[in-house]
């Protein structure tokens, strides 16, 4: 079994206004792996580009050591995929899509299929039409895990969602995860999912990928520094990786939390940074290096 | 691939349904005026009617941005285009035969295909052929619009050409072209026999369905979604 | 203290119950978020705020007046962002501006055009073409260039992405900074309310199931993570909720102290996050 359930390597595709280049990503086997990024950033490119929904233009994309155009069959039987935004003709009911989609699919079971639409509340018989749009997205969820896949692809599914069923799906994966052949790569906004959830969060910023971290890292070793503005005179520049001034003061992410503190004294606070402080500050806060 | 038939009929049985009714229904019109109309325009107006089946099916995904999905599953898009065709096939070619079928339990009807029963059926396998051929492409590169905008644009490409044809006096010239190449495949009839002319007409329809379909795998193949 | 807001026991119903005994209280020159899944009833209670229908049961206070028929001077002081897209969206960001300049006799219009500016809103640009993020912007620029007392604004921040939806609530927070303005929104994300409210207020099927100053449950509550013994804390008197999880139960405390001893080498104690409080006092094991 391979270290890493999926590769890219030198990946690039353009758009009008957009560009992805020379694109590296490793999400390894048994873990999950969050992705997150501003809207526009490619998220949702990425997700098409394995799935060949749209083609590159250079680079490989290797997913369970298979080349994803090469064996394009094999390597598909073996995802579970959610997109961010469902989407099935209107008079289509849950049952319809289950026995059209099942032969598809070794793994398919309609047993689990039925129970997971069982567990998650979607109607079977109703049409996609008059689905709510959290029910939709919860169809297709039970679409993309009643064939046990290995690898589970989902962008955004949990957006519109409340956040009991957001629990309860992050804690019915976490259980699909005890078996270490399985893997999940989470593209989403909601980064407070990921907090818990996550072993690895990638960011990806303007087609560019900034990093790709271990979780723990994020958490222990890194830090935002808050303080009025002199604060930044005592940190070391590399370190910084974004700052944001607001009427507050200053905001400063750093990557070495521990030197940051030696430096700056007991009286400045400096916290642990949730994602959605990594994600904001390094997304929109300046650049200290730029600035300096 | 079967798999792919399959699923699009699951998915869109309840507007085969609808629309296959319509074809059922519909051809009875022509035995409406007092002159039967030949047995060929009967065959190509109920052939018309059934390839919209699977071609309606088609432009219903499209709609619904339902072709994604498609394109996720473990399928390459080979499979895809290969399936349209013959699903295509299979839909409109299945349906035609119903309705031609039921249709001769009328006696109207059956009185059409008194005369010209072969000519019938030679047309009714072209029209399938034809417009899968033509129309499957075009779908699949623009979608349910895509195709609305095509056949319209035709039709006005059409009377353009003929209001220019008017304008310049060259209406003569269109009829005289046009009777020449009747005349062409009529003595073409005659000179290889009936059974020669449907083989060439049949392996016509085939070689312009494989074009089709290599011309459709080209499109699809790097179509983004 | 000086109570802009005064929700007091609201019912309304439609042929379901839409709010059931809602109450509590907004002062000036504080942040209050309304959190809620969809169907929970904040737009409903907007909507009563705002006095655009009527409470079944209960009564409702702004300024001091009942706002389904108080007058202009006390509607004037009111701005409110709403979820659903505005009506003339086909006029352009300026035209709106003098439009809604006449229902207003304090409009600011050096304020307004100040506000585009700064929220970078194109003066030409028609309202339905502008991003879900910039529509809320829009709608901020027109409730505050009527220098509003009371900002209501419904889910501001559903749909935008964590950077826009950051500076957004960065803005509200701004906003009330100077004391004289109150702002209420509700939103289904908790981060929000963690991240600028003073006040919490949590909402299920109509229902209030805690409302209070959000830094007590950030600073004095604990929750104690861990296996299938937990259960047992269940009775305590501290404990506000428990909830099952994959490795046992998730007990929530609303007193660290209390917490401690629950908590052994197989269990964890942490800070909760709003969201762990909002799951865990409404969960079906709590009731």
């Amino acid at each position: 079994m391979e270290d890493n359930v999926l590769e890219i390597r030198g990946v690039r595709k353009r758009y009008p206004g957009f560009a992805m280049r020379d694109v590296d990503l490793v999400v390894p086997t048994g873990h999950v792996t969050g992705l997150i990024g501003p809207n526009g950033a490619g998220k949702t490119t990425l997700v098409k580009l394995v799935m060949n929904l749209i083609t590159r233009e250079a680079g490989e994309i290797d997913v369970f050591g298979l080349d994803n155009l090469l064996h394009e069959a094999a390597v598909k039987a073996r995802i579970g995929f959610v997109y961010d935004e469902p989407s099935f003709p209107h008079d289509v009911n849950a049952r319809d899509l289950g026995r059209a989609i099942g032969p598809f699919y070794k793994g398919w079971s309609s047993e689990r299929y039925r129970r997971l639409l069982g567990e998650f509340g979607v109607p079977e018989r109703k049409r996609f039409k008059a689905l709510s749009k959290g029910m939709q997205m919860k169809l297709a969820l039970a679409i993309a895990l009643a064939h046990d896949a290995d690898l589970l692809l989902m962008d955004e599914p949990t957006a519109g969602l409340d956040l009991e069923f957001r629990r309860d799906l992050l804690e019915h994966l976490a259980a699909i995860l005890e078996d270490e052949r399985k893997s999940v790569l989470f593209s989403t906004h909601v980064t407070s999912d990921l907090e818990r959830f996550a072993d690895f969060i990638t960011l990806i910023r303007d087609g560019e990928i900034v990093f790709s971290l271990p979780t723990s890292d994020l958490r222990d070793a890194w830090g935002v520094v808050r303080g009025a503005a002199d604060v930044l005179d005592h940190l070391d520049a590399p370190d910084v990786r974004g700052v944001r001034t607001g009427p507050n003061g200053v905001e400063a992410l750093v990557a070495n939390a521990s030197l940051a503190r030696r430096r700056c004294g007991p009286e400045v606070v400096i916290d642990r940074p949730s994602l959605d402080d990594v994600l904001v500050l390094m997304t929109r806060g300046d650049s200290y290096v730029e600035s300096h | 691939m079967w798999n792919l038939i399959r699923k699009d009929l699951i998915l869109g049985h309840r507007t085969l349904i609808v629309n296959g009714s319509m074809a059922l229904v519909a051809p009875f019109i022509l035995l409406l005026p007092d002159e039967p109309p030949p047995v060929i325009l009967y065959v190509l107006y109920v052939g018309l009617m059934c390839t919209m089946l699977p071609v309606g099916l088609i432009a219903k995904e499209e709609k619904f941005s339902a072709t994604a999905f498609t394109c996720s599953l473990p399928m390459t898009r080979r499979d895809i285009v290969t399936s349209r065709y013959l699903g295509g096939w299979f839909i409109a070619g299945g349906s035609m035969a119903v309705v031609l079928a039921l249709g001769l339990t009328v006696g109207a009807v059956r009185d059409l295909w008194s005369d010209g029963a072969s000519g019938g059926l030679l047309a009714g396998f072209v029209i399938l052929g034809l417009t899968i051929a033509i129309v499957i492409p075009f779908t699949i590169r623009f979608g349910m619009n895509g195709l609305l905008f095509g056949l319209v644009g035709l039709q006005v490409l059409g009377m353009v050409m003929f209001l220019l044809a008017l304008a310049t006096g060259g209406l003569d010239a269109v009829e005289r072209a046009v009777k020449t190449a009747v005349d062409a495949v009529g003595s073409y009839h005659e000179g290889v026999g009936p059974i020669g002319f449907a083989a060439t007409v049949i392996l016509g329809v085939a070689v312009l369905n494989w074009l089709s379909w290599k011309a459709s795998l080209r499109i699809f193949r790097t179509r983004d979604l | 203290m000086d109570e802009l807001l005064v929700v007091e026991r609201i019912q309304k119903a439609w042929d379901v119950v839409a709010l059931d005994d809602v109450s509590f209280r907004l002062p000036r020159g504080h942040i209050m978020g309304i959190a809620g899944p969809n169907g929970s009833g904040k737009t409903t209670l907007i909507r009563l705020i705002l006095g655009h229908i009527r409470p079944d049961g209960g009564a409702i206070r702004v300024f001091g007046e009942d706002p389904g028929v108080c007058g202009r001077d006390i509607r004037s002081r009111i701005g409110f962002v709403l979820d659903r897209p505005i009506s003339y969206e086909h006029l352009s960001v300026a035209r709106l501006g003098r439009l809604v300049a006449d229902f207003y006799s304090d409009w600011d219009e050096s304020e307004f055009q100040r506000l585009l500016d700064e929220f970078e809103l194109p003066r030409q640009r028609r309202a339905s073409a502008l991003s879900r993020g910039m529509r809320v912007k829009l709608g901020l620029a027109l409730a505050l260039a009527h220098n509003a007392e009371l900002l209501v604004l419904d889910e501001p921040t559903t749909g935008l992405d964590p950077v826009f939806r950051r500076e957004l609530l960065g803005r509200l927070s701004a906003i009330i900074s100077g004391g004289r303005t109150s702002v209420l929104f509700s939103t289904q994300i908790l981060t929000d309310l963690e991240r600028v409210a003073d006040f919490a207020v949590f909402l299920r099927n109509g229902r209030v199931f805690f409302s209070g100053p959000k830094d007590d449950l950030l600073d004095r509550w604990a929750i104690v993570r861990g296996g299938p013994e937990l259960a047992a804390a269940a009775g305590a008197d501290a404990v506000r909720g428990i909830r099952k999880s994959r490795m046992g139960f998730d007990v929530l405390f609303d007193d660290m102290d209390a917490a401690r001893p629950y908590c052994d080498g197989s269990s964890v104690l942490e800070r909760p996050t709003l969201d762990d409080v909002f799951l865990l006092l409404g969960s079906k094991e709590s009731q």
